[in-house]
């Protein structure tokens, strides 16, 4: 292990000692449970080892909230989504109905979909739903949204490449997805 | 080639497929790309996953949670709040009109405190909640159900209409009119424009000043009301509607926007120095208890608040 990993490995370790019960009191506080908040808080840490960076001492806490935050941003809207598949399939006829297996796999495919999509401009992200789930023409999505048809075009293209970013920014976290 | 020059051409690529009128020349251009380096079929690899995943779930399932956006149903919100430990206070006030032949005719003004939310069922079973420091005229009558907001914020959840005479469901403020198709949505006050935001379905905004002019916003839309025009259409995420479980969502807000969200909800003085006001704040906020929003903001972000009396704030930078 090169030194600087060392380095980096203590400092974290650190910031681990010092704060991580108080980050989890914090999370657990504003989340209302302990598993929840053991979870967000694991996530702080391990976004932190990955960054590399370990912040100053005086701006431990203020930093370890602002990683929180954003985690805790994403964790509401995957839980809306969540909420949003559940109770489209509890509108089906039991014998439609997916198994734990299958709503597992399509919750997790959502949220990461979702994610993506996420913070796209909102003609970007009606083309490329209207393109998979409506099965639209280009020309029919330009003729929807008022662009060109090479406009539309452009949109897919930029969609797919947030997948791509998003993908690159998980491996970079090392997150759960 | 950069991974990310590489990405995006794996997605123009895909993009140009996946068009109308891809011909096999494209077709053929793109396998030889792919071939050209295990990178390039890594990129493909990973846009074919994504759209396989796209694929895997059910279309009117998948446009329910992504499309719609998430969330909507007050028993969903709830759930999802409960699920992340938001406490709940209940506010529903019923509506004294009853049942009684005069029900078509009523005239109510409503308002609310600072700091206060209230839910009210309307005499046709539509659902208003009122923001902080709100205030509604409510006249129904044979031919319309008409709400007239004097100040503040409403989300308004109109209910379907039984019998057959129709009658249309309306906002009024001061730079027009917000006429309901059926719909969730929420409008909220201005001294120049008033905000509407459109959750499920659609409305038609029609400015004060221009006579016969209209505009629809679908779910998803918001737009500013002038009283000469419709303007600066933006996203409407459910997030806008927030407050009416007393939270504030901050996806990477500004602060100066934050502050003035937080100042509605509170009472006194409450302001944001320039010098802090570019940062930007994420995280889900008590709008029912601003203190403790101030506090964990003060935590989040290098600023520090200067108390000069309990009801005079300023977020200062630390």
């Amino acid at each position: 292990m090169p030194a600087a990993e060392v380095g980096l490995q203590e400092q974290v370790h650190a910031l681990y000692r010092d704060h991580h019960g108080w980050l989890r009191g914090w999370l657990r506080r504003r989340l209302g449970n302990a598993f929840d908040a053991a979870d967000v808080a694991h996530d702080t840490y391990v976004r932190i080892l990955r960054a590399g960076q370990v912040p100053e001492a005086h701006q431990s806490r203020q930093h370890l909230t602002q990683i929180a935050n954003g985690l805790l941003i994403d964790l509401y809207r995957r839980r809306q989504i969540e909420a949003t598949y559940l109770e489209a399939i509890a509108q089906l006829p039991p014998r439609l109905a997916p198994s734990e297996e299958a709503r597992a796999l399509a919750m997790e495919a959502l949220a990461e979909i979702d994610a993506i999509l996420h913070g796209l401009p909102p003609k970007v992200r009606a083309a490329l739903l209207m393109h998979k789930l409506d099965g639209m023409s280009y020309r029919d999505i330009a003729a929807r949204l008022g662009v060109s048809v090479s406009s539309v075009e452009k949109y897919m293209a930029s969609a797919l490449v947030a997948c791509c970013q998003w993908h690159g920014a998980q491996a970079a976290a090392g997150g759960r997805a | 080639m950069s991974a990310a020059a590489v990405s995006r051409r794996a997605a123009q690529w895909m993009a140009r497929l996946w068009s109308d009128d891809a011909s096999e020349a494209d077709r053929q251009a793109c396998a030889r790309w792919r071939a050209a380096h295990p990178d390039h079929e890594r990129a493909w690899q990973q846009l074919q996953a994504f759209e396989g995943r796209l694929l895997s779930v059910p279309a009117d399932i998948a446009r329910h949670a992504l499309r719609e956006p998430a969330g909507q149903g007050r028993q969903k919100r709830r759930r999802v709040l409960q699920a992340l430990g938001v406490a709940f206070t209940a506010s529903g006030v019923a509506w004294v009109a009853g049942r009684s032949p005069a029900w078509q005719h009523v005239v109510a003004d409503m308002r609310t405190a600072t700091g206060e939310i209230r839910e009210l069922t309307l005499p046709d079973g539509s659902r208003v909640v009122l923001s902080s420091a709100t205030a509604i005229d409510v006249r129904f009558d044979a031919r319309e159900r008409r709400l007239v907001l004097r100040a503040g914020e409403i989300l308004v959840q109109t209910a379907p209409q039984a019998g057959v005479a129709h009658r249309p469901f309306r906002v009024q403020v001061e730079q027009g009119v917000v006429e309901a198709l059926g719909t969730r949505f929420a409008v909220r006050h201005g001294e120049t424009a008033t905000r509407v935001a459109v959750f499920e379905h659609a409305v038609e905004v029609r400015p004060a000043g221009l006579q016969g002019d209209r505009v629809r916003l679908q779910a998803g839309q918001g737009a500013d009301l002038r009283f000469d025009g419709v303007g600066d259409m933006a996203a409407a995420p459910p997030a806008l509607a927030a407050w009416r479980d007393g939270i504030l969502v901050a996806d990477g807000m500004r602060l100066d926007t934050f502050v003035a969200e937080l100042a509605r909800f509170r009472p006194g003085l409450l302001s944001c120095d320039e010098a802090v006001a570019h940062l930007r704040v994420s995280g889900i906020f008590s709008l029912r208890d601003t203190d403790r929003a101030l506090h964990n903001l003060a935590r989040a972000l290098p600023v520090r608040l200067a108390w000069r009396t309990r009801y005079w704030v300023v977020v200062r930078p630390a």
